[in-house]
């Protein structure tokens, strides 16, 4: 499951997973306000509709426009993961500095394993804080709020979730420009993530 | 451009007329360039005033410069607005303040850009725009060093270089080609940019005589400011010494290792620095000055170096400015983090005394007790951990990651 993209900024990779991770399936699909599945590990109920992407352990939702507010569910990490730029094919001098996923990571390595993701994918002055325990679903997780400036100097700001679910990190990241669609759209971000429900759970209620 | 992977130099052959100008102020011959010209070292004049480029001069627009000028221009517009540029006020004001001093009446005339960026390059493009990589400034490792790099780059600017060899690569590219390498290289570039590197790497290839001219010409500015004249041969080989941390692979080596050493280069400014200093009284390094505006944004700097996640060379580089600086303690922290970062229990050994070194001094950021006790964790002794995350909390009470701290804290015991 390593390598998912190969881009250079979030935004180059939130563009890449259309054009050429999803191939022929990289039309936007609409997600209506029912209850939808998240890549076969927990479902979410959105109180509006968004526009999807799908690929191989992502989804990407936005509804203006990837640059202004999206979602990024990115489910099922494992060790030797990579979350933003992929592993070179051929390393023969085992020369890739791409930050990989550990499973022996704890949740302070989680966080530094975004931010130095991020800061290869060209994201400015990246910034995370207020880094406290969450519910995700019926599990214990975390969050942590993040700021950034993308290449042409917009200031993005979003937030972390997370939750290891049977021994898989599974991640969403809640990102929008800083200057009103953040606070726009946050509330419904929060929203979908109050509304998770982990699918063992599913059966069991 | 000045990159420390850069350029040829050739030797010069005129140490031995050097060695006899003592007394007086007289210019010395020096150097022989690729067909046996030599270049005056002259000290009793004025450079600025020798310039051919007359300040604020713009190329016609429907001439070929004016129209690789065009290019820049949108590029600068881009560099405006990045992200990535740095708008610290006080460094910013320290900087310009440096390149004033050097470049005097072309001053007006020259943008300068603080990119943050992990590399050591520090560019300029005829129309006046300045890049200068943070990396260059976490090197430096004092205001002469930093105006000996700025005075070479002025030194290129104002012997319109560019515009020289600019055309000899259109004559060998083609002019759509180039211009996208203009655009590339004058944008601010991604940690791991490589067409951007490549594209800076090929407008950066000036030939060995406009580097030994630049050379000289910034060395005259060093002198006429009352600067250290060695300070352009120390930060040369500084620079060059890094080189030997790289990993080298015979792909590479053909590729991006394509100059040879600094050794020649550093021989040859130590030649014209031997001359200067016996005819100037003045020479000022500026490292208080230096370290005054940069120490606060070391621990940015050293960030997005280890953010490359290349170990070694990171490594190397912070054993080299443990040698030279004062307030050290951030680089004992960053050697420890970069050993943890690369695990394994011989490395977290390493990285634990480098943290136990960093917390002895006092301008060690408290985020180094937290650093430990994630070490301890991953080396199983958990109450030493459990007591080194109680100390970063009790150090710092606001921590932002309390709650965290305190959920693993728990989980501990």
């Amino acid at each position: 499951m390593s390598g998912r993209l190969r881009i250079r900024s979030p935004w180059q990779a939130l563009a890449l997973v259309a054009l050429l991770v999803l191939g022929a399936c990289s039309r936007y699909g609409l997600i209506s306000t029912e209850r939808v599945e998240i890549i076969g590990a927990y479902s979410v109920e959105p109180g509006i509709e968004w526009n999807y992407l799908i690929g191989q352990d992502i989804e990407l939702w936005t509804v203006d426009g990837l640059h202004l507010q999206n979602l990024f569910f990115v489910s099922g990490i494992e060790d030797g993961d990579t979350l933003l730029a992929a592993k070179p094919e051929f390393d023969f001098f085992n020369e890739s500095k791409i930050p990989e996923y550990k499973e022996d990571f704890s949740l302070l390595d989680i966080r530094e394993w975004i931010e130095a993701s991020y800061a290869q994918a060209n994201a400015a002055r990246m910034e995370t804080h207020d880094f406290r325990p969450a519910g995700f679903g019926s599990k214990k997780g975390f969050r942590f709020e993040f700021s950034f400036a993308n290449e042409d100097g917009l200031s993005q700001k979003g937030f972390v979730v997370g939750a290891t679910i049977d021994a898989e990190l599974h991640l969403i990241i809640f990102t929008a420009a800083a200057l009103h669609y953040y606070d726009k759209f946050a509330p419904e971000a929060e929203r979908i993530i109050r509304s998770i429900r982990i699918d063992g759970d599913d059966k069991a209620a | 451009m000045m990159r420390f992977k850069n350029p040829k130099f050739m030797a010069i052959a005129g140490l031995g007329l050097l060695a006899g100008c003592v007394a007086t102020v007289d210019p010395a011959t020096v150097g022989t360039g690729s067909k046996g010209e030599t270049t005056k070292f002259e000290l009793a004049t004025d450079v600025l005033d020798e310039s051919p480029l007359v300040p604020g001069r713009r190329p016609p627009l429907d001439s070929l410069e004016g129209s690789l000028w065009m290019a820049i221009d949108n590029a600068e517009h881009r560099i405006k607005s990045s992200g990535h540029v740095i708008r610290d006020p006080a460094l910013n004001k320290y900087v310009r303040g440096v390149v004033c001093k050097m470049a005097g009446k072309y001053c007006p005339h020259i943008r300068t850009y603080i990119v943050r960026a992990p590399s050591v390059n520090a560019s300029m493009f005829p129309n006046g725009v300045m890049q200068i990589h943070s990396g260059l400034l976490l090197r430096v490792r004092n205001e002469a060093e930093l105006a000996a790099i700025l005075g070479h780059e002025i030194g290129h600017y104002i012997r319109l270089h560019s515009r020289d060899r600019w055309q000899k690569l259109i004559d060998t590219t083609n002019a759509l080609m180039f211009a996208k390498m203009v655009m590339a290289a004058a944008g601010v570039p991604g940690p791991t940019d490589f067409i951007n590197n490549l594209a800076a790497g090929s407008l950066a290839a000036y030939s060995r005589d406009h580097e030994r001219e630049s050379d000289v010409v910034g060395l005259r500015l060093l002198v006429k400011n009352g600067y250290d004249p060695w300070a352009a041969q120390k930060v040369w080989v500084q620079l060059d010494r890094e080189r030997q941390f790289e990993k080298q692979n015979p792909f590479r080596s053909t590729f991006l290792d394509s100059h040879p050493s600094g050794v020649e280069r550093a021989e040859n400014l130590g030649a014209l620095a031997r001359f200067a200093e016996k005819h100037t009284k003045k020479h000022d390094r500026g490292k208080r000055r230096f370290e005054d505006v940069v120490i606060p944004l070391r621990e940015m700097m050293l960030r997005d170096e280890l953010n490359l996640r290349d170990h070694k060379r990171f490594r190397g580089l912070l054993g080299m400015l443990i040698r030279n600086g004062r307030h050290v303690g951030i680089f004992h922290f960053f050697r420890g983090e970069s050993y943890r970062l690369q695990g394994g229990d011989d490395n977290l050994r390493k990285a634990m005394l480098s943290y136990r070194n960093a917390a002895a001094r006092p301008e060690t950021p408290v985020i180094v007790y937290r650093a430990m006790a994630r070490v301890l964790a991953k080396q199983g002794k958990k109450s030493e951990a459990r007591g080194a995350y109680g100390r970063y909390l009790e150090k710092h009470p606001d921590a932002e990651d309390r709650e965290i701290i305190e959920m693993i804290m728990g989980g501990m015991s």
